[in-house]
């Protein structure tokens, strides 16, 4: 998305003011009861939920902007579910069995994982249900495909919201230009790596000092309204709302300020 | 891993000793490593981390979905400073091999740099110049082995590295990345049909205590391989106000 890209990182205050209208946005539209009869997986529940979980990182983001590395961990967590939004909304019939399928696979693996340490896999039920939920999308003669990699959803999405979405590109601001600096660069404070400890170690002089934070990049705190931005744009597109003008209001606020 | 016996008051009481632990980790973390030694300098990292995320765990009591992924972080950090100093002569070149196996992969990713240039392998090596051949294991091996090798070295505790595997790491990473069931605690269903909003409360278990517990567990070991803080002082905060034999 190029309306409010690249060009902004760092002015971590009007990406709080933009988080915080895209959150009042999201408040005013989202319907917050589905009728019956429906299933987690049937995509009117999907979206809405997977909405509902985007939104509530986005304030958790909002909230960390001052413990920026913890903000980051949670920003991560944001942009896969929103690629993951953007993926299954190019064509729910099709990519949310396959998010389903994929999901079972991974809880097999957990299961299994647990078992050989010697646990009690309660899991199974829970493997059981996603199971009879996957069937009813599918015909055993078809089978489904697991989902894609990250990249390659985030890819996907690109391509397919690209041509719908007229800020929406394939540069830097793109799902897959936000990998790299985003996914891939904040998994090492995910992670305990050495490159995230060093935001921890301060050289004074020829002593290494360590215990405080050294002052963070806003980059995972502004990338967030970004990311539900997208989110939001998307919702407007196939579940009509909110309104596209409403979600580019929160960052042309922010121009008007200046 | 939150002991089931624990009452409301108790969780709550234990979560504010997660305080206590973290203000004698700051009153006794020296602000260098008194060894001079690249390993301690590491450890220190790691507890530093551990400290700062747990904090910031404590500061969000009604966020638990959130607080989870944290919780998962959290542990995975005081698994390499557990496994670590097992051994840290012989560790930190496995944990630097480790991690530039991890940035390698993340360079040579077809996917992960397409736009921006990736780091050249020559700076990723001098930034972890003392790696060695050897590869440290994954989280849940060093679990394992600092479970192991923690429970035989004398210290008076109850550790929680290979329950927290189960718990703060394999169980919240549903959490962590999109999945049906991290979803789900957003909707709640009843007879009118879905309700989709605020998550459910209780549905990031108790996140806060597990990872008070994974701190004190770190700190225990702090106490033996650092010498700081000493054993009676992590026992005291992190028992304070809890009935005897209850705690974790």
């Amino acid at each position: 998305m190029t309306r409010a890209g690249d060009d902004h990182f760092g002015r971590l205050e009007h990406y709080l003011r933009a988080g915080s209208i895209l959150s009042s946005v999201y408040g005013a539209h989202a319907p917050t009861t589905q009728p019956l009869p429906q299933k987690l997986a049937d995509w009117p529940v999907f979206a809405a939920a997977c909405l509902a979980r985007a939104h509530y990182a986005l304030e958790s983001t909002q909230a960390l902007c001052e413990r920026r590395l913890d903000a980051a961990v949670l920003t991560r967590v944001l942009y896969e579910h929103v690629v993951m939004f953007a993926w299954v909304a190019i064509d729910p019939t099709e990519h949310l069995p396959r998010l389903l399928c994929s999901e079972i696979a991974e809880r097999r693996k957990a299961i299994n994982d647990l078992k050989s340490l010697g646990e009690d896999a309660s899991h199974i039920e829970s493997v059981g249900k996603l199971v009879a939920e996957l069937d009813t999308f599918t015909k055993p003669e078809s089978p489904v495909e697991p989902a894609l990699p990250v990249p390659d959803l985030a890819l996907h999405a690109d391509r397919y919201w690209t041509a719908r979405l007229e800020t929406f590109d394939n540069g830097r601001a793109s799902f897959r230009g936000l990998y790299p600096a985003l996914y891939r660069n904040f998994s090492l404070y995910t992670h305990p790596t050495f490159a995230g400890l060093s935001d921890f170690v301060t050289l004074r002089g020829d002593v290494l000092l360590i215990g405080r934070p050294m002052p963070q990049s806003a980059h995972a705190v502004t990338l967030a309204p970004l990311l539900f931005a997208m989110a939001l744009l998307i919702a407007g597109e196939r579940l009509g709302w909110p309104p596209k003008e409403e979600v580019y209001a929160a960052f042309e606020n922010e121009d008007e300020h200046e | 891993m939150t002991d089931d016996l624990l009452s409301a008051a108790e969780k709550k009481q234990l979560a504010a000793n997660g305080h206590r632990l973290s203000a004698l980790y700051g009153a006794r973390a020296p602000a260098r490593a008194p060894s001079g030694q690249d390993w301690e300098t590491q450890a220190l990292g790691y507890l530093a981390r551990a400290n700062y995320t747990l904090q910031t765990i404590l500061a969000m009591p009604n966020r638990e979905i959130d607080a989870t992924v944290l919780g998962r972080s959290l542990y995975e950090h005081v698994v390499a400073f557990a496994w670590l100093l097992i051994d840290p002569v012989a560790h930190r070149p496995m944990l630097l091999r480790w991690e530039y196996e991890e940035r390698t992969k993340m360079v040579k990713d077809p996917h992960g740099f397409r736009i921006l240039s990736p780091p050249e392998d020559g700076v990723i090596r001098r930034a972890l110049i003392d790696m060695g051949p050897k590869c440290a294991p994954e989280t849940p091996d060093r679990a394992l082995a600092a479970d192991n090798y923690w429970s035989r070295c004398g210290i008076k505790w109850q550790w929680h590295f290979r329950n927290g595997y189960v718990g703060l790491f394999r169980g919240y990473s549903v959490f962590v990345h999109p999945t049906i069931a991290g979803i789900t605690p957003f909707i709640v269903r009843d007879h009118h049909g879905s309700s989709v909003g605020l998550p459910r409360g209780g549905q990031g278990g108790d996140v806060q205590v597990e990872a008070v517990i994974c701190f004190a567990d770190a700190l225990a070991v702090a106490s033996h391989r650092l010498r700081w803080p000493s054993i009676g002082e992590v026992l005291e905060a992190f028992t304070r106000g809890l009935r005897e034999g209850s705690e974790a």
